[in-house]
């Protein structure tokens, strides 16, 4: 019991083992898909939200996660253990080479370049042919664990559950390191960091390439979520999706992360009968958070819930 | 103009300059900001830099710490050249600044500016983050500590917690100067260190930088308008105007100086 309070996270990660005995099919593979989604708000976050650049091509990191762990499954059989982890460096290297305009470009320019690379690699699915599958996407095989075939969405939730333990504390301890304070540092003013020393070029490419491997393996859990991709599920409507999450939730906050992902994932679920108003709604959470909870709704919980410290409020190290 | 060192007995036995700017030129386009500037620092102390507004005062700061590239001229920093070279390369030598208008990160508490100070000292590796070894979690807790320390050294330690950005002019300054300790660095250019700060707090950045340079034997470089401030904590001035030197010496012969009197009020 004493190892239990002493790790918080290793309490909560063996409570998270036993979800599957509380949920059916339905709402298991919802759980799978928040998991998923709190890794690519993370990812987002790292470089949006902490280092304070203005790159949309996390749709576009979610989907190369994502064909890269589907189409190495598909082609040549490469069990989902390694797809994945490839998944995840390919996405971190495609990461690094977004990161490079981001190192020249303007806020508002370095937005419509990669909001440009995110149509573009629609386009690529699209247009791939034999190779991409074209629109019309292409199914994930199960995944095979030594001969054992995980077939069902609680089997695959393990998967989901392993992978994102690992890489949620894995960018929780970074970003709470001093190379979270590099990233704000960068983010509010690269000749104050220059002159602490601090390579502003560095930590913005190194910002790209964590963000592009985390949201890369979290595509290649996406692809065994969601069991049949397409190349419409990465463009500009999931963008959004993205955004929403990460300024909901509350930008540069780990804690946000969850909450945004969280919420705009299961909202959907409570909303089937107004679907056709689904963008309209993502449009006033827009509204209603920038007017009313400018740091998203976990900044707006540590500022005014009496009770909750300050403390955390402005320190990477803690939120 | 000639470059002149204060008190050198025997220029021969002297270790090489901590710092050694010969014929420094900066244009931008058709304008010099600074023309043919030679600046030396031998021993640690405090130094100051004045002049009227637009004399080149933060261009000099800036050409030092690599913002700004020079037209023509060496820095020599400890017989390193450093021209050319990035700023952040620049700061790892030991050669750290503040800026004229607050480079605080205003959306940080103090405590994790000061912290994030230690930049140019830490040891600590990505590999050491990621798989939280013992040095990696003793150094960060080294930092805090001693980043509590620095901000006690400036009054400020009951702010720890509050954002940055919250904090008055004059306490960001304070911040910022706290920031820039942390690094111990070994020469500290203060661009208009007083500015927005009341008297009381002036007198104890003036005790607070005395002893910085003598406890640490750090070279202090600052800038301000404020003339009783500076005639006060500085050992030595350079006078500039319309970026070139006209004068240098303690601060009561610059007082007397009629060139730097002329500059400044103008003839009659």
């Amino acid at each position: 019991m004493k190892v239990l309070k002493a790790n918080k996270f290793l309490f909560v990660f063996i409570l998270m083992l036993f979800i599957p005995a509380v949920t059916n099919n339905y709402t298991q593979y919802i759980v799978n898909m928040i998991l998923v989604y709190i890794l690519v708000t993370l990812g987002f976050n790292i470089t949006l939200g902490y280092t304070g650049r203005f790159s949309f091509a996390n749709a576009s990191f979610l989907g190369i996660g994502a064909y890269v762990t589907g189409l190495t499954m598909v082609k040549f059989n490469m069990p989902f253990y390694l797809a994945i982890p490839l998944s995840g460096v390919v996405t971190a290297l495609i990461g690094l080479l977004i990161g490079f305009p981001a190192l020249r470009l303007h806020k508002y320019y370095l937005a419509i370049v990669t909001v440009a690379f995110t149509s573009l690699m629609r386009f690529v699915y699209i247009h791939g042919g034999e190779f991409t599958f074209g629109p019309s996407g292409f199914d994930i095989p199960y995944p095979e664990l030594f001969g054992w075939v995980l077939s069902t969405d609680k089997q695959v939730y393990y998967i989901v559950l392993v992978v994102f333990a690992l890489l949620f504390s894995f960018t929780k301890t970074l970003i709470q390191s001093k190379l979270g304070r590099e990233f704000v540092a960068v983010k509010e003013s690269d000749s104050g960091a220059e002159a602490l020393s601090i390579n502003s070029k560095h930590t913005v490419l190194m910002a790209f390439t964590l963000s592009g491997f985390i949201v890369g393996t979290a595509g290649g859990l996406f692809s065994l979520a969601i069991r049949r991709i397409t190349p419409d599920a990465f463009g500009m409507h999931e963008l959004i999706k993205h955004f929403i999450m990460v300024v909901l939730g509350g930008i540069g906050s780990i804690t946000g992360s969850v909450i945004g992902a969280i919420v705009i994932i299961i909202l959907p679920e409570f909303m089937r009968f107004i679907l056709d108003y689904q963008e309209f709604i993502y449009g006033m959470i827009i509204v209603l958070v920038v007017l009313f909870a400018p740091e998203g709704v976990y900044g707006f919980i540590i500022r005014y819930v009496p009770g909750v410290s300050h403390e955390k409020l402005y320190a990477p190290n803690t939120r | 103009m000639k470059s002149y060192t204060p008190q050198t007995p025997d220029e021969e036995k002297m270790p090489p300059p901590i710092l050694d700017v010969k014929n420094l030129s900066v244009r931008f386009g058709g304008i010099t900001a600074i023309q043919d500037l030679d600046f030396r620092i031998s021993e640690p102390g405090i130094r100051g830099v004045i002049g009227p507004n637009g004399a080149g005062k933060t261009t000099f700061f800036n050409t030092i710490t690599g913002f700004v590239q020079p037209s023509e001229g060496e820095i020599l920093y400890r017989d390193q050249n450093i021209v050319g070279i990035a700023p952040n390369r620049i700061a790892r030598k030991g050669v750290v600044r503040t800026f004229q208008s607050s480079a605080v990160f205003t959306e940080m508490s103090v405590l994790e500016n000061v912290m994030t100070g230690y930049h140019r000292l830490s040891e600590t590796t990505f590999l050491g983050i990621a798989f939280k070894l013992k040095k990696a979690l003793k150094e960060e807790n080294e930092i805090k500590s001693k980043a509590i320390e620095s901000l006690k050294a400036v009054n400020l330690e009951h702010l720890i917690h509050h954002r940055a950005g919250d904090l008055s002019y004059g306490q960001q300054r304070l911040v910022e100067i706290a920031r820039a300790l942390m690094s111990s660095p070994s020469l500290l250019l203060l661009d208009e260190p007083g500015a927005g700060l009341s008297e009381a707090e002036r007198e104890h950045l003036i005790d607070l930088l005395r002893s910085v340079s003598e406890d640490h034997q750090t070279c202090i470089i600052l800038t301000d308008h404020a003339m009783d401030f500076i005639m006060e904590v500085c050992e030595y001035l350079t006078v500039l105007n319309f970026g070139n030197k006209i004068g240098e010496g303690t601060p009561v012969e610059i007082q007397q100086d009629s060139k730097v009197i002329e500059a400044y009020l103008g003839r009659d």
